[in-house]
């Protein structure tokens, strides 16, 4: 805390002590005017006047000088009463101290649940908890070490953070039943939303601005202040970059609160307390992760999940402790009753975790019937047994145990339904302009194709299993197909769709759907535009433009791929994007592969492409082949070239099928993903219109219920609006577990899990506390044994605040104004009346 | 019968209050209405005073004229007694008005300013004069002698004087005592001096004035002429006094001098007094807004007194 200036006075409201300060010059204005709106009045006596003015001059300046001075005085004391003023504590010259507003930020966020190892044996049991229990023994032991007079507002820090006790509160019984009230919960931190509670607190507080104390009580992990990389960037580039750069104004929400808080406490002269609590508790173990992924690599979470078809789930293991960690063991359990502890279908030993490494753990699942599933992962802490020393004083074990268990919702379909329409339908399926796709959608037979290429090795694996079931139909039919049937839509050289249709995809997509779009002859590019692109407003990436023919002798020819057919064609080939997109990452570096041996003879050209979207895979020549994009939840990509082998001959190539199988593992949802949700969310469930009418139930599915309800009230899930239809409601989810929603006679799974972001409980250190804040604060550490805070007296400024001062002495200026008003006017009045009783005498 | 006549003159008493005389715009008639106002609650008229009137008789001595003797007194007595009459000798009169710019100066728009309440007065007290065989003489001035008449009791006498004082326009400073010192000059014998101003001048030279007039034995009658405003100073905030004879202008919050300006007047007054007092001089003060017949019989009881002073001169001197 700087040091402020002797018989420094500071001001709750600078503005209006500037303000005050400018109407003392209301009075000299006034008499300045009067002095201007004179009487004029020609004057023979003008020798006995002036005779009079040399006279009386001197004391008539007099008297009007202190008059004026004194009117001056009351405005301004009046003003700066107003603006409330105070000496701060270390300019205060024996006056009586006033109250101190305390704002304590408490957190409650799962990280604060790790356990505090004791350092060294002989220590009491009960010295032995969790973060939040030493936190919340400091802010007893500061309750109990303020003034009565002092209050207290306290500000909960578990996401959404909230004001506990928003109006300051006197009654230190009351704050600390409301302390004891607040519990450690399983929710993220929300710092962010903290500290704007904090500035408005401290913007509303009635209290001087010296007189205000901030705690910031937290274990202060390093993932709650600087969660991505980018907000570390963003802090530093604030403090290295002047006030207009640009890098500060893009700083991420953190930052700016950071900013915002630094400047509200440097304004309100506001001292600020990082209190930080048992920095010893770092040691974790936990399950980042547990997801589906359809390919081992990838582990996109892709929806192709179905009835009697493989699935992988794979389960992360992060070490985020500073010792290595051995013999832990991961359990993967399939529960499909509540009662039971479920099917184990895999419990793998981890091996050794170097700190900071991570250790997945995949396992094969075949479901045997639609509907959703429940997986559960658990690291078997009874495993937990040896753990390398990192050094004296470090705790054994995991501090944190319940982010040792994450649970998963699959829910399985019985095929993934695709809908073709095929703008030119040939005699046969491959003559048409959606054969080849729903051919290779559907693969029956994986003969024929090159046993080298990654067509034949992700064919192999759907051979005996009709995952996806394309279904072809012309244009006209779109008109009146229900597209709610099917996970994806693919259009391929539709001439032209009506704007309802247009309307109807994008609602579709918007929902989460999946849209391809294939170039052709047929294509009509204006109404594409017109409806679909929409000036980068619609479902299309880009605007159509001409077919560009590669035959055509005035084109650049390329010599990149390609190939020349019997016919003296040139034609251009496909290559990928630097670096490649996600969804072509598996062809990098297979030059041999079908994809890049593919010719293409014609494409159509792009007049522009949505800022948003990605080129995926782009033609030799440089021109875009495929673009993706988003609309809403769902996904669009737009081919350039055609879906058969009209304009190229890809589709010949085995390559094609492992491509239009990533299309469609890009385009199709994960089905049921809103069904796991983190601590804090809201379950939403979407109803069907028959649904919303049917008995609902919601159970725990095993252990105890993650929405807890309020008191002695369990939960109830309520029907809200969601769009166009209504949804089920229930929450918020407190902690991680699952759920059954039953509705009618379908059971639903929920899993809710905790914020693997929490599992970090790697601290700031002092230095890095210190520079959080761009002013200077104070930095405590609450080990856990200690008893104190800070020591028998809490640190904080007591200032005296001026008002009732300013105002006594407004109403003495007013007294003393009106008797020398009074007394003057009377002086005078007896002069005169002495003059003419002696002139008539 | 009284009362019928009364009725069926008019109320010429009316016309002795300056606001009443103030719309009257010829001097000439307003002189008049004056004076008839003045005599009109009187029982006797100024135009049947005798200008001769026997007194007394004395022993014949030899050169008296044989005309005077009485000779029934003689039938009687058979002694030569010559009748002795207290004839009014003509009295002369000097106006001597201020005509400077701070006469100009009236408070109440409807009434005189200070320049027609003094010509006013002189031309009712020539008006009287002339009526009673007096010789009138007229002095206007300001800063220097701008108009002199001298004493006369020719008919047109007093017409010319009116006119005199009508016509004039004061725009010039007051140098009374100089002037004075120059009508000192000018009038060789004695008379009596009616000095009508409002005395904004330096009190020294305003005494040195009245001594020179003094000392060459005329008769001093100083009418010290003054507006209400001046008397009571009636402002109130702030006000922007600007002097009529190039005195300056003075701003200043009117409450604040007024104290201190009354008692600047009552000052000068008391001088005026005393210096007045010194130089035998009869000093009288009037404002604007006091009837004018306070000015007439002040005149007249001093002319009277100097007749009989006179007689009893004659008459010790027989």
């Amino acid at each position: 805390m700087e040091t402020a200036p002797l018989l420094a006075i500071g001001f709750l409201h600078p503005a209006i002590a500037a303000v005050a300060v400018a109407t003392g010059v209301i009075p000299v204005l006034i008499h300045l005017m009067n002095r201007r709106r004179f009487v004029r009045v020609p004057w023979a006596a003008m020798s006995f006047l002036l005779a009079a003015r040399r006279r009386s001059a001197k004391r008539v300046w007099l008297e009007q000088l202190l008059l004026l001075l004194v009117r001056v005085a009351i405005l301004v004391l009046l003003g700066v009463a107003i603006a409330r003023p105070y000496v701060p504590a270390s300019a205060r010259l024996g006056l009586r101290a006033s109250r101190v507003h305390r704002i304590i930020l408490l957190d409650n966020s799962l990280s604060m649940q790790a356990i505090s190892q004791p350092m060294q044996t002989g220590v009491a049991p009960s010295e032995v908890g969790s973060r939040f229990t030493h936190a919340k023994g400091f802010v007893e032991r500061l309750l109990a070490s303020l003034p009565p007079t002092d209050a207290v507002s306290l500000i909960t820090l578990a996401s959404p953070a909230s004001a506990v006790i928003d109006e300051p509160a006197t009654d230190h019984r009351f704050v600390r039943e409301r302390v004891a009230s607040i519990t450690a919960t399983q929710r993220s931190t929300d710092v962010s939303g903290a500290i704007e509670r904090a500035i408005q607190l401290l913007a509303s507080s009635p209290y001087p601005q010296a007189n205000r104390v901030v705690y910031f009580v937290s274990d202060f992990t390093q993932r709650d202040w600087f969660d991505a990389e980018g907000q570390r960037r963003g802090v530093a580039a604030r403090r290295s970059a002047p006030p207009d750069d640009d890098r500060s104004r893009g700083a991420p929400r953190l930052v700016q609160a950071l900013d915002r808080l630094a400047q509200a406490l440097n304004e309100s002269a506001t001292d600020l307390h990082l209190v930080g609590v048992d920095p010893q508790a770092r040691e974790n173990l936990s399950l980042a992760r547990l997801g589906v992924s359809s390919d081992d690599g990838a582990g996109t979470g892709s929806g192709l999940v179905a009835v009697d078809h493989p699935v992988r789930i794979v389960a992360d293991v992060v070490n985020h402790g500073d010792a290595t960690v051995r013999d832990a063991t991961v359990q993967i359990s399939r529960k499909t009753d509540p009662a039971s502890g479920g099917q184990i279908i895999r419990s793998q030993p981890l091996g050794a975790i170097e700190p900071g490494a991570s250790v997945t753990v995949a396992v094969t699942v075949v479901f045997s019937r639609s509907g959703t599933h429940l997986i559960e992962a658990k690291i078997n802490r009874s495993a937990l047994a040896s753990v390398s020393r990192a050094g004296p004083g470090v705790p054994r074990g995991d501090t944190l145990g319940v982010d040792d268990e994450r649970y998963l919702s699959v829910e399985v379909r019985e095929q993934i339904a695709v809908l073709l329409v095929d703008g030119r339908p040939g005699t046969t399926q491959l003559t048409g302009s959606a054969g080849f796709l729903a051919t290779a959608l559907s693969p029956l037979s994986a003969e024929g194709m090159p046993s080298t290429s990654a067509a034949a090795r992700r064919a192999s694996a759907w051979r005996s299993t009709a995952l996806i079931e394309p279904k072809i139909i012309t244009e006209p039919e779109l008109e009146t197909e229900a597209l709610g049937n099917y996970q994806a839509v693919a259009v391929c050289n539709v001439r032209r769709l009506s704007e309802s249709t247009w309307q109807r995809l994008e609602a579709f997509v918007e929902g989460g759907g999946g849209l391809q779009i294939f170039c052709g002859d047929a294509v009509s590019a204006e109404p594409y535009n017109r409806f679909g692109f929409k000036e980068g407003k619609g479902l299309l990436p880009a605007r159509l433009g001409p077919i560009h023919d590669t035959t055509d002798r005035s084109a650049p020819m390329d010599n990149g791929g390609g190939s020349q057919d019997g016919h003296g064609r040139s034609d251009i080939g496909f290559e990928l994007t630097d670096p490649p997109h996600p969804l072509t990452a598996e062809f990098a570096g297979l030059t041999e592969s079908g994809l890049f041996l593919a010719g293409v003879h014609r494409y159509m050209s792009l007049d522009g492409v949505s800022p948003s979207a990605e080129t995926v895979l782009r033609y030799t020549d440089g021109q875009p082949a495929l673009i993706a994009s988003t609309f809403g939840k769902g996904r669009v990509l737009l081919w350039t070239t055609t879906a058969n082998m009209d304009w190229t001959n890809l589709p010949a190539k085995g390559d094609y099928v492992s491509m239009m199988l990533a299309a469609a593992t890009h385009l199709v949802p994960l089905a049921g993903r809103h069904r796991n949700v983190v601590v804090a969310d809201t379950i939403m469930e979407p109803l069907t219109a028959a649904e919303t009418s049917m008995p609902k139930r919601v159970t725990a599915f095993g252990g105890v219920t993650p929405v807890p309800g309020r008191g002695n009230r369990p939960a109830q899930p309520i029907l809200v609006p969601v769009g166009d239809g209504l949804a089920l409601a229930y929450g918020p989810v407190e902690r991680s577990g699952a759920l059954s929603l039953t509705i009618g006679s379908r059971s639903r799974l929920f899993a809710a899990n905790v914020d693997p972001a929490e599992s970090d409980l790697r601290r700031l250190d002092e230095q890095a506390l210190a520079d959080l804040i761009d002013r200077p604060v104070h930095v405590v550490t609450v080990q856990a044994q200690q008893t104190s805070a800070f020591g028998r007296q809490p640190a904080a400024p007591r200032s005296t605040e001026l008002a009732s001062v300013a105002v006594y002495l407004v109403i003495g200026l007013l007294l003393m104004e009106m008797v020398m008003a009074m007394w003057f006017g009377a002086q005078r009045a007896r002069q005169s009346e002495g003059v003419m009783a002696r002139r008539e005498s | 019968m009284k009362q019928a006549m009364s009725e069926g003159r008019p109320d010429y008493h009316k016309y002795l209050d300056p606001k009443v005389l103030s719309k009257v715009s010829s001097l000439e008639l307003r002189a008049r209405l004056v004076v008839e106002g003045f005599f009109s609650g009187m029982h006797h008229s100024p135009h049947h005073g005798a200008s001769v009137e026997f007194a007394d008789y004395r022993a014949y001595t030899q050169g008296d004229d044989l005309r005077h003797i009485d000779w029934k007194v003689y039938g009687k007595t058979d002694k030569y007694y010559v009748k002795e009459y207290e004839q009014e000798t003509n009295l002369e009169l000097m106006l001597v008005v201020d005509g400077s710019e701070s006469m100009n100066y009236r408070s109440d728009p409807d009434g005189l300013t200070k320049y027609h309440y003094a010509v006013t007065a002189a031309a009712a007290i020539a008006f009287l004069a002339v009526q009673q065989q007096d010789s009138v003489g007229l002095t206007l001035f300001d800063s220097q002698i701008v108009q002199f008449l001298r004493p006369s009791n020719a008919a047109h006498q007093w017409r010319v004087l009116a006119a005199e004082l009508a016509g004039h326009k004061g725009r010039a400073k007051t140098s009374i005592g100089r002037v004075l010192q120059e009508l000192t000059e000018r009038v060789g014998h004695r008379m009596l001096i009616i000095l009508i101003s409002d005395l904004f001048d330096d009190a020294d030279d305003l005494f040195r004035g009245f001594k020179h007039l003094r000392f060459r034995r005329h008769e001093l009658m100083i009418w010290n002429v003054w507006d209400r405003a001046e008397l009571t100073f009636p402002f109130s905030g702030p006000t922007m006094f600007e002097g009529l004879e190039s005195t300056g202008r003075l701003l200043a919050e009117s409450r604040n001098l007024q104290a201190r300006y009354l008692d600047e007047v009552k000052s000068f007054r008391n001088r005026l007094q005393v210096g007045c007092g010194q130089v035998q001089a009869d000093l009288a003060f009037f404002d604007t807004a006091t009837p004018l017949d306070v000015a007439l019989s002040g005149y007249l009881s001093t002319r009277s007194a100097r007749l009989r002073q006179r007689s009893s001169r004659i008459l010790g001197g027989g």
